[in-house]
Formats: C-alpha cells, structure tokens, sequence
C-alpha cells in the first residue's frame, strides 16, 4: 500500500477501518481455530458449543467488510492500489469467514464425538496439523497488515506441508481402522477434522495470493504445489505419490 | 515511420498495435520563454479514444492544441518537434492551416455554438469548404446532427438559435459542427466538464460510437471517465509525459509512482 495519505483524509480512515474489521474477524477466525482444535483433541464439548455459538460474530463481521467495501466503491471511485485492497479485502473476508466455518464444522465433530476421547496418536497429529495451519493463519493476516509481498508467497510455499501431513493422517487412519476394526465413526470424524484442516491451509493460501495482488497488482505467476494426494490413496499405497 | 527513442518506447506501459495516426515527436511548447510541454513523444492510434490526464497545469490541454496549431492566433507562442498526422508533419508552417483545420476538429470545455441558428451552426464551417445545393447541405446537417445524437431532439426547430438549447445539448451541437467537417481527428478538451451527470452520459455514448469513424483525443480531469472512454491514457505532470499505455493498465495498475498517486488522490 502506498505510504501517501490520500488528499481527503476520510478515505484513508475508511480504508483503515475496513482492514481493522478484516483484521478482527482474522483474530476471532484464529481463536475459533485453536479452541475448536483443543475441544476435539480434549474431548471438550462445552468448549465446543462455545466456538459453534461464536461464529455469528465471524459472519457479522464479514457482512460489514462487505457493506464498508461497497460504501467505498460507491463513494470514493476507487483506482489502482485502492480498488485492489478493497476488491481483495472483500475476497479476505469471504476465505476467513470460510474458515471460520471449518473451524466450526471441527466444534460440531468434537461435539459429536461427545466423551470418547479420540485415538491418542490420530489426536496428536490432528494437533500437529492444526497449530501449524494456526501458524501460517496467523503469517498471513501479519503479511496482510504489513502488506508484505514477499513473506505472502513463502506462506503460500509453506502450504505444501499441510497436505503432506494430511495425506499421511488419512494413510494412518486407514490402516488403524483396517488394523483394529476400533472407532470407526470417530475416526471418520477425525479424518474429516484432518480435511478440513487442510481445507483452512488452502484459503491462507488464498489469502497470501491476495495479498500479492494487492502489493504488485499481479496473481504468482508460478502454480502452486499442491500435495494432498489423500483422495487417489488406496491402503497401502506411499502417502507422498499417492501409488 | 519513425524512431522513437528508448525512453518514449519504455512510457508506452502496454504495446499500442493499432495504426498510428498521429505521431508526435519531442513535441515542446513555449509561452513565451517559458516552456510549457517537454519532449513529448507518443503515438495516437487511429480510430481509437485516448484520454489525457493529468493536475491543472500539467501541458495536457497545450499538448491538445498544438495538435491543431490553435495556439498560432496567440503571439509569442510556438511549438518545436514533429507531430505527423499520417505522416505529414502537421507543425510544419507549409502545412496548409485550412486543411489542417478539416482534417483535425476540436470541442472544447465550455459549449460555443455560434449566435445564429441550429442549422448555420452546422452548415456554416461546410460552406467554408465545399459549394454545396440546398438538399446536399440538408443532406450533411442532418448526417452531422444524427451523428452527434441530437437529431431527433432538434429536427422540428432547426431554424431556432443554437443558444437556446440546453447545455448538453449544445455541446453535442458543437461536435456536429465539428464532424459536419468530416474531419480525421477529433479533439475534446474536457467537453463535459460544465455538464450534468445524463449530459455527460450522453456524450459519452457518442464519443463511443464517434471511435468508429475518427480518432478522437480527449483531455478530461474526469478519472472514471477516461477509465471508462479510453483505449489508451497518457499522464502528464509539470510538462512531461511520465506515462502513457493502455487504459485498463494505467487505471489498474500504472507503473509510475506519480501515475498511481495522482489517479489515487494522493497527490498534493
């Protein structure tokens, strides 16, 4: 973002609120993530139904990101670097409100899983996964704030990592299903935790892609890797080629 | 055909493959001593709109009119450079004035119709040039008055001043007088800038169906409006030419730091 004020100082105050609430949603999306996470692998279900009962806020918030966004086209005409942060602000709005909807879906399965406590080693990865996702959710809403280019692109690097543990998290659930005939549905439940895990690393990559936007007026140029193969894995089969 | 320098090449953001149709090259303007316009070098392409933009005093609207040496009726004005309108260099004094004027019309800011009426507005600069019959200059008002968008407004009051109609209004009478010429190149020097939101809305659709024909130069102050009108827009500051390209790259994504302040309100 250009370090210039613009001449009318309410439209730099508009565009700071509008980031400030993109940020507090990005904080609140956060929260819901890691509380979501340790109500599962805690088997906690009153922490649950708090995270499920709090994502209104997430949706209200997007909602006002919207309408500010709109209020700004309308009002201020805005070019260049200005209509780039506001049409990415609207996209950031729309992946951290999906993602607080994922981190929701992993209250709801925490819930479901009600007293049994999960598989202690499925649980254990579960958490790997998660915090390193929270890690890079929270890289890219810094990258956003700071308008930060370059650390942008290194996140969505990073999200390869991600879809390794994914697909070894669905390989291991597999075989501990073949192997002990045990937890079946929680062990469902857990692999689609693990997917939408997953699923939030993909829109923090979203996100790092609209920061680049907003930053160089580009998307990458580059495709990004993608390593889940867990959807062509059959038991048995390497976790990293997916044959 | 002509050799621009590096320096001109790397303005152009976005290559311009159209025809060209007016070259200009290290084009400066003096009033006076003092020099308004510095080495300008860009290409018009034909049959397309290009927009000037740029703050008040930046040479925009001198670049415009040394585009048709308007500026030769001031004294202690002159231009140095080349402009080629299809390759004749147009600022050349063995340029014959007469036939730049029909090849190269121009609108300016504020609507001008001449004191006389709807139909001499447009009928008079004809007579200038060509000896016409009655149904023959009837046949060219009309063509002019369909073509400018303002036929079906005015064909029953013809014979009415062209002062009493409504500002809009008489701006589009301005440029049917000034395609009546059926001029090449159509220069507007912030033609809607005294005009209301559906005025300015009409002239508009018009300069996009006018694209067709002529090729047309507009200096507007009016940001959305030369994102919206323009193939290509040139941005000007203090005289020179800091970039010029294609529109949707200038307006989205202009390489220049002056460029993007000045079209994000961050200038001044």
């Amino acid at each position: 973002m250009s370090t210039v004020k613009h001449t009318v100082s309410s439209f730099d105050a508009d565009l700071n609120l509008l980031r400030d609430h993109l940020l507090q949603m990005g904080t609140l999306v956060d929260a819901a993530f890691v509380d979501a996470t340790r109500a599962l692998v805690t088997h906690d279900a009153a922490a649950a139904v708090k995270v499920i009962e709090q994502d209104a806020q997430v949706d209200a918030l997007e909602a006002l990101v919207e309408h500010e966004a709109v209020q700004i086209i309308a009002r201020r005409q805005p070019l260049a670097v200005d209509l780039r942060d506001i049409m990415a602000a609207v996209r950031i709005g729309s992946e951290l409100e999906r993602i607080g909807d994922l981190a929701k879906n992993i209250a709801k399965r925490a819930v479901a899983l009600g007293s049994e406590p999960p598989h202690q080693d499925l649980a254990a990865r579960l958490q790997q996964m998660s915090t390193l996702a929270q890690t890079q959710l929270r890289h890219v809403l810094a990258a956003y704030a700071d308008r930060d280019a370059t650390r942008a692109m290194a996140i969505r690097d990073a999200d390869s990592e991600i879809d390794l543990l994914n697909t070894a998290f669905f390989k291991e659930s597999i075989e501990y299903i073949a192997r002990t005939y045990k937890d079946i549905a929680g062990t469902a439940h857990l692999l689609f935790c693990a997917k939408n895990i997953e699923r939030i690393g993909d829109h923090v990559t979203n996100i790092s892609e609209d920061v680049y936007f907003i930053v160089t007026g580009a998307i990458p140029a580059e495709e990004r890797k993608k390593l889940d193969t867990s959807s062509t894995l059959h038991p048995g089969s390497d976790p990293n080629t997916g044959t | 055909m002509l050799n621009l320098g590096q320096r001109q090449v790397e303005q152009m953001s976005a290559p311009i493959t159209a025809q060209p149709k007016l070259v200009l090259d290290n084009v400066s303007f003096f009033y006076g001593q003092s020099r308004a316009v510095h080495d300008v070098s860009l290409i018009f392409p034909e049959k397309q709109v290009s927009a000037l933009i740029g703050p008040s005093g930046c040479g925009k609207s001198t670049l415009l009119r040394i585009l048709n040496r308007i500026y030769m009726i001031y004294p202690k004005q002159h231009a140095t450079g080349k402009v080629l309108l299809d390759g004749d260099d147009i600022l050349d004094p063995r340029y014959p004035m007469s036939r730049l004027r029909a090849r190269v019309g121009m609108v300016f800011q504020k609507p001008v119709p001449f004191p006389m009426s709807i139909y001499e507005n447009v009928a008079y600069g004809i007579r200038h040039y060509e000896r016409l019959s009655r149904s023959e200059m009837d046949g060219r008002v009309e063509a002019a008055l369909r073509q400018a968008a303002l036929w079906d407004e005015v064909k029953n009051k013809l014979t009415a001043s062209g002062l009493s109609l409504s500002g809009g209004q008489q701006q589009r009478l301005c440029i049917a007088r000034g395609i009546a010429l059926r001029p090449e190149v159509l220069l507007l020097d912030e033609p809607t800038s005294a005009l209301d939101p559906i005025s300015t809305a009409r002239i508009e659709e018009l300069i996009d169906t006018l694209k067709t024909e002529f090729t047309i130069v507009i200096v507007t102050h009016n940001m959305q409006q030369a994102a919206r009108i323009s193939s290509n827009t040139a941005f000007m500051y203090l005289g020179e030419l800091i970039e010029y390209g294609n529109t949707s790259e200038i307006f989205n994504n202009p390489k220049d730091k002056r460029t993007e302040e000045y079209i994000t309100g961050r200038f001044g």
